[in-house]
């Protein structure tokens, strides 16, 4: 069902390997395009994973990009890659859906600073990925426009809310895309599709010109066939933002020299509890596989405990809840027939949370940092899994808003809430599969602001490994 | 802390401008009760002085790397 990348397909190489390729004129923008173009014909019908695909627009751009660099002209680290983001990033002239029925016409009027900072690096739009509406669902199904589907097994979901992104990336339908996560929505599909997936430290991206969830909660973040393509995209997006405050100042590190390193003598926590408790065994297993790489590489993993993670995931439920709320208030006053059901549904959760409580929420998420780093300390990064299972059925996962459905999703964000509550970086990599042929991701969860170490010991894991670089056939 | 009953988040709805049917609210009870609970050890605990702009000073701390702690078996 899956085959090694030993293609010379364009489309089939790396974000890092295609932007060499192109600056060294191996390959052309055209060339690069056209491949993803063709394997997006081939693929959309199967996955819909795309919003929006813009062919014609996208080779008038790839040979613009070509002819200037003909003239010895390159616009950046990313001259003439093509790349589809997930449609929330707002660019101007655009439509951008937001996965919504109510932004079905919205064209923005700015650009996202990330998506613009990558713009300035030379990529090129190949058009809009899927996701949940409004980024509220975690497993890819959207009421307006259909579920996005699994390139690994059609049947199954892809996670969410970053759906598209997620599937998009494991087919090789563009090289890399942006995702956001404010409860799990860059892991989630990265685990569930096997692609390496980035949720950036609170502050780290400038999310100016990005749809809002949850200002406490949201991160940009990236989804790419590699820790290595990660650190290169988080490198050209990364620091201050005169459009967003909450952007951190300062320097930022050369994640692309992080993850030339190994993980010899670094030390990786593996927790006692609750990420480890009711795991699917097949996840379980990986689980155990992934240890023995880290050690086999030179890692040394101990044991950490953790503080009770299940009042994290409450105070996040409780944050989210509230904040998404009162973005789509006034929405859910004059247009509440325009949601589809289960966001409906939870947004009106938030509606029923006492200002005192998402305040004491709010109040507490220090102290609980603090504690986190206490608990970890002399951990260069802790070891978990994304989710407890392997992508379920489209099916078993359409729950609606029916009585159970907020269950249902608890249940498959479990692993995912608190580190956005802690507001830490966490990186997802694909660390096995199923017997069923299911990917399985491993997230690791680092300090605020270490993103370098999570990609050091991805990078350095893959290098051990080709579970990144398996790529799924069409069915 | 006790979760709202569809009772109340029928009248919370309301205050807030977006008025629910009871079923509804029945609904929204099921669905956030078990966040109420998860963080019922931490409600009404938190000391005085706490502001929600420490998190922004623990997340801009230096954490020092300590010892690592035990091996796993």
């Amino acid at each position: 069902m899956n085959v090694h990348q030993m293609s010379t397909e364009p489309a089939l190489m790396s974000l890092t390997s295609i932007a060499q390729s192109i600056a060294a004129r191996r390959f052309s923008s055209r060339e690069a395009t056209q491949s993803c173009l063709d394997r997006i014909a081939q693929w959309q019908p199967r996955l819909n994973a795309f919003m929006a695909i813009e062919a014609e627009a996208a080779l008038a751009e790839a040979d613009d990009a070509d002819a200037a660099l003909a003239k010895g002209n390159s616009r950046g680290a990313l001259h003439g890659v093509p790349l589809a983001h997930k449609d929330m990033y707002y660019d101007a002239g655009k439509v951008v859906t937001c996965g919504s029925r109510i932004r079905r016409d919205f064209v923005a009027t700015t650009t996202s600073t990330a998506l613009q900072r990558l713009k300035d690096a030379g990529t090129i739009r190949l058009g809009s990925l899927q996701m949940s509406e409004f980024a509220y669902g975690p497993t890819g199904h959207n009421s307006h426009y259909g579920p996005v589907h699994n390139p690994w097994a059609l049947d199954r979901i892809t996670g969410g809310s970053s759906s598209g992104s997620g599937s998009a990336v494991a087919a090789r339908l563009t090289f890399a895309a942006l995702g956001s996560d404010t409860g799990g929505s860059i892991r989630m599909p990265a685990h569930f599709c096997g692609v390496t997936g980035l949720k950036t430290t609170v502050g780290r991206i400038s999310r100016a010109g990005a749809m809002p969830l949850s200002q406490s909660l949201d991160t940009v973040g990236p989804l790419a066939r590699s820790a290595e393509d990660c650190a290169l995209l988080l490198g050209l997006m990364a620091g201050a933002d005169s459009e967003d405050p909450t952007a951190v100042t300062g320097p930022v590190p050369d994640y692309t020299a992080a993850v030339q390193e190994s993980m010899k003598g670094l030390t990786v926590g593996i927790p006692t509890a609750f990420y480890v408790d009711d795991l699917d065994p097949e996840v379980a297993q990986v689980l155990d596989e992934t240890i023995a790489v880290l050690k086999r590489e030179g890692a040394n993993v101990v044991q950490v405990e953790l503080p009770d993670q299940r009042q994290l995931t409450a105070a996040c439920q409780l944050v989210l809840a509230v904040e998404a709320a009162a973005f789509h208030k006034r929405w859910l006053i004059e247009r509440p027939q325009d949601y589809g059901p289960q966001v409906l549904m939870r947004l009106q959760n938030g509606l029923a949370i006492p200002g005192v409580s998402y305040l004491e929420a709010m109040r507490w998420r220090g102290p609980a940092l603090a504690a986190h780093l206490a608990a970890v300390a002399g951990v260069d990064a802790v070891i978990a899994p994304v989710a407890p299972v392997a992508a379920p059925t489209i099916a078993e996962s359409d729950v609606g808003n029916s009585s159970d459905a907020e269950a249902v999703i608890q249940r498959l964000t479990r692993f995912t809430r608190p580190v956005n509550y802690l507001g830490l970086p966490s990186l997802s990599i694909p660390s096995g599969f199923t017997r069923g042929g299911l990917p399985v991701g491993m997230q690791l969860i680092g300090r605020s602001f270490d993103e370098a170490m999570l990609l050091r010991i991805g990078a350095a894991f893959q290098r051990a490994t080709d579970f990144h670089d398996r790529v799924p056939k069409p069915a | 802390m006790t979760k709202p009953s569809p009772k109340e988040i029928k009248a919370i709805a309301d205050v807030a401008g977006v008025p629910v049917s009871i079923e509804v609210a029945t609904r929204i009870a099921n669905s956030i009760g078990p966040a109420f609970e998860g963080f019922a050890a931490v409600a009404g605990t938190l000391p005085f002085d706490l502001e929600p702009a420490t998190f922004l000073l623990v997340q801009g701390a230096k954490t020092p790397n300590e010892t690592p702690k035990k091996a796993a078996k």
